[in-house]
């Protein structure tokens, strides 16, 4: 059968509409995480994490609207660490992912009944435990027990409060005590989904 | 089966496929423009237009010379309804203009994403009806997983590549057909220039029928663009 040799409106509107899109869409402001080599990490944090000797840091610079600071994640006996520094390369907070069951069973409980006050139906995704002043170095050689010393909780929870399940990022402090919640927003998947 | 050893054997059966008589081939490109639009927390559209333009084609083997042939132009309208944190119900339309006739497709859809530390799967099953003139009705069932991986830290941000690899088997059944069981892959580069715009270019790799002969492998040149509106 003869085909039509000529390209079709169809392929016309196509390139038409990406010159279009192209010129809108380069040159916006942006907010991303980016994996980065040791040589650009402050020397402060750099000099932080290494006097810990840990291998298989991966560092991050995270670029924000009005900030930029540096992250540490690396595993170290099946926990996940992140250590988080200033721009300058002053530790922010070390954060490590711990399961629900290391949370002290009086705080828990505490934790429990925000939670379900708060949704009508919950799922906690995951558990880290957050310090501020206590050095990296005491917690891996665990000089201080993880839950002696000053610290706070934050929780990844899929939760119903109105007609859709939603992501939420949920702080309490080292007793239980709600701190805050903040929304973690979808990111654009239609590139999977179409 | 585990993974591996599922693998093999699709890759068994593709080589196998390809080494039968009589099979044939065609490459070309695939153009095509994403459009998505929320509507309110729960509802959401998307709008597709894709084109099927053919540059070279005949039997396996052969020395086909360049000639190139615009197929077809897709055009497809989907709603979505969110029930889930990532899980959408979908119901859509596909109008295609082929050879100078007019071809007419339902589709329902579920879909979700999985997000892991690394890496994003997007999961995707669907049933699709092709009314088409003086043709039977072709009935198909698909399923395709895609995974996101990106090329700069552990999620692919604005203003960073990502690789995204597409995975699809396809059942049809026609009145006076055989089965036709179809394998997809798709090897893609993907940008994403800001929370609204993600293009993406790479192989879409088709071969229409894994266990049955003869079959077509077809290979396009993928150019997507994303768009939210």
């Amino acid at each position: 059968m003869q085909r039509i040799s000529t390209p079709k409106i169809g392929s016309a509107i196509c390139i038409a509409v990406l010159l279009l899109l192209s010129s809108s869409a380069f040159g916006q402001k942006v907010e991303r995480e980016s994996r980065i080599k040791s040589p650009e990490v402050p020397e402060k944090a750099l000099e932080y994490i290494e006097q810990t000797s840990l291998d298989k840091v991966k560092w991050y610079r995270e670029t924000g609207l009005e900030s930029i600071s540096f992250e540490a994640k690396f595993k170290h006996e099946r926990r996940w660490y992140s250590v988080e520094f200033s721009e300058e390369g002053v530790l922010e907070d070390i954060e490590i992912e711990i399961d629900l069951h290391q949370v002290p069973e009086p705080t828990r409980e505490s934790i429990d009944k925000y939670l379900e006050a708060e949704f009508k139906r919950h799922r906690i995704k995951k558990v880290q435990i957050q310090y501020k002043q206590t050095s990296l170095q005491a917690l891996i050689k665990e000089e201080v027990s993880k839950t002696d010393s000053p610290h706070a909780f934050e929780l990844v929870v899929k939760g119903k409060k109105s007609r859709l399940m939603k992501l939420w990022e949920v702080a309490f402090s080292s007793t239980g005590k709600y701190i805050s919640i903040d929304q973690i927003l979808n990111r654009n998947s239609t590139h999977l989904e179409y | 089966m585990n993974t591996r050893l599922s693998t093999l054997v699709l890759l068994g059966l593709l080589c196998f496929s390809g080494l039968r008589a009589q099979n044939t081939f065609q490459t070309g490109a695939l153009p095509g423009i994403n459009f998505n639009k929320d509507l309110g927390e729960i509802y959401s559209l998307n709008f597709k237009i894709e084109s099927r333009e053919q540059f070279w084609g005949g039997e396996v083997g052969s020395d086909a010379p360049f000639n190139h042939q615009h197929l077809l132009t897709d055009f497809t309208l989907i709603g979505s309804r969110q029930v889930g944190l990532s899980e959408k119900v979908n119901f859509g339309y596909m109008f295609r203009l082929e050879e100078g006739e007019t071809i007419h497709r339902t589709i329902q859809q579920f879909s979700f994403i999985s997000r892991l530390r690394t890496f994003s799967l997007g999961h995707r099953l669907v049933t699709d009806q092709t009314f088409e003139p003086e043709e039977s009705t072709a009935f198909r069932l698909r399923y395709r997983v895609s995974a996101e991986l990106p090329l700069d830290g552990d999620k692919a941000d604005p203003g960073e590549f990502y690789v995204k690899l597409n995975n699809e088997l396809l059942q049809g059944w026609q009145d006076g057909s055989k089965p036709l069981l179809e394998y997809r892959f798709g090897p893609f580069l993907g940008y994403s220039l800001d929370q609204t715009h993600k293009l993406e270019v790479g192989l879409d790799y088709r071969n229409r029928s894994i266990l049955t002969d003869p079959t077509r492998h077809s290979y396009w040149l993928s150019i997507n663009w994303f768009f939210k509106l």
